[in-house]
């Protein structure tokens, strides 16, 4: 069998290690892997420079066109608008072979005007949030205990001020949230595009309420679908779901095929890492041991880690595996058998496919 | 399904994802929280 080699179109460069938010749910800190606690503080000026280098020789090597850079954390804002804007100058400079896009996923706490001001014009910012204050205040919370609610909102205005860098808001999804008042309250602030995430979790640890998140967002899509505010986002599961059951080949990795394009994660101090949220696996599930410091993407590449696993025998034969695609593959996980199980989430994916295209089929009067 | 088939109303997010063409259908914004939560 030909071995798969990952094809990165994206860097994420964690470029802090450390978060000014305890959000209990966070697979960077509260998930069972602690290794960010031998990270640098802050991404390191030659661990920058080599990922610059390294992304222009793959670059030019594939003749990508374009490439993305995600600054990410922790929480990238403590890097500060000089750090920040030191890496995004070192990549533009260095990577000259392909259109470059800059993006950043931020908790928006230290998101004021100056701040915002301060930072790269490139730099498409997306936020953390899960709906209203209540939702806030059940995760989201700082340090001392208290909701960073009252600050995120803060920096969303900031955002709306600003709608060409604005990337989107996403929100992580708890059952004890009224779904409708979740909506609204994300919709408030105006994103052009909303991520509305399962909590992540496995087989081996499975959320409560299984079952119900599908009739949670389907809820959410009922309210969606008919809402005429101009301000109404695109949510991306829904995006997802209702281009595949179009038949039009979209993939994002929550639903669908796994995409082609992949993301390479480079911590602080260098080392390349696998998917993120592979941290609810296990403490170090992500690693790989390779550096970004000692070798190229291509290189990287070639661990097998960066090509998801093949979803499983009962997802290949269930109806709606041409839409859902086996979903998320860390939800797959379980010690027993790795990867080769449907996803911890099956019964609520195959509720809300259900759903949507019911809906769908109302429409065409089908 | 065809999207030509389905009625919605002009204006709705559904609407913008339904009589997308394709080839506009996406964007770089919707791989920008890939990785994230």
């Amino acid at each position: 069998m030909p071995v798969k080699v990952a094809s990165f179109t994206e860097l994420l460069l964690k470029i802090a290690s450390r978060c000014d938010l305890a959000c209990d749910y966070c697979y960077m800190y509260e998930l069972g892997d602690d290794t960010w606690k031998k990270q640098p503080r802050f991404m390191e000026t030659p661990v920058i420079q080599a990922a610059a280098e390294k992304t222009a020789s793959y670059v030019r090597e594939l003749g990508l066109p374009r490439f993305r850079v995600l600054l990410h954390g922790g929480e990238p804002l403590l890097a500060g608008p000089g750090r920040i804007n030191n890496i995004i100058g070192v990549f533009k400079e260095t990577v000259t072979g392909a259109d470059l896009s800059f993006g950043m996923q931020t908790n928006a706490v230290r998101l004021t005007q100056d701040m915002f001001d301060g930072l790269p014009p490139e730099l498409s910012i997306g936020v953390s949030l899960d709906g209203d204050e209540y939702a806030t205040a059940r995760h989201r919370l700082r340090l001392s205990g208290m909701s960073s609610h009252s600050d995120v909102l803060w920096g969303l205005s900031v955002l709306r001020r600003h709608p060409e860098r604005y990337g989107g808001v996403l929100a992580v999804i708890d059952l004890r949230n009224d779904p409708k008042g979740t909506y609204e309250a994300l919709r408030e602030q105006e994103p052009p595009m909303c991520d509305l995430l399962f909590p992540l979790a496995t087989r081996d640890n499975p959320p409560s309420g299984l079952g119900e998140y599908g009739r949670w967002l389907a809820e959410v899509f009922d309210v969606w679908h008919a809402d005429t505010d101009p301000r109404a986002p695109i949510i991306r599961q829904f995006h997802l779901i209702i281009s595949r059951l179009l038949g039009r080949d979209m993939r994002a990795g929550f639903i669908g095929p796994d995409p082609e394009e992949r993301s390479l994660v480079i911590q602080p101090d260098g080392s390349a890492e696998l998917l993120d949220a592979l941290r609810v696996t296990g403490n170090g599930a992500s690693a790989t041991g390779l550096s970004i410091l000692t070798s190229g993407l291509g290189e990287i590449a070639r661990y097998p880690g960066y090509t998801p696993p093949d979803p499983c025998e009962t997802c290949r034969e269930c109806p709606v595996f041409d839409v859902c695609g086996g979903g998320y593959y860390p939800h797959r996980f379980s010690q027993a058998d790795g990867y080769d199980n449907p996803s911890v989430y099956c019964e609520d994916l195959l509720f809300l496919i259900g759903h949507i295209r019911g809906k769908l089929e109302s429409l065409s009067g089908g | 399904m065809n999207a030509d088939q389905i009625e919605t109303t002009p204006g709705t997010p559904l609407d913008r994802i339904v009589n997308t063409p394709r080839n506009e259908e996406e964007t770089p914004l919707l791989s920008l929280f890939n990785s994230s939560i």
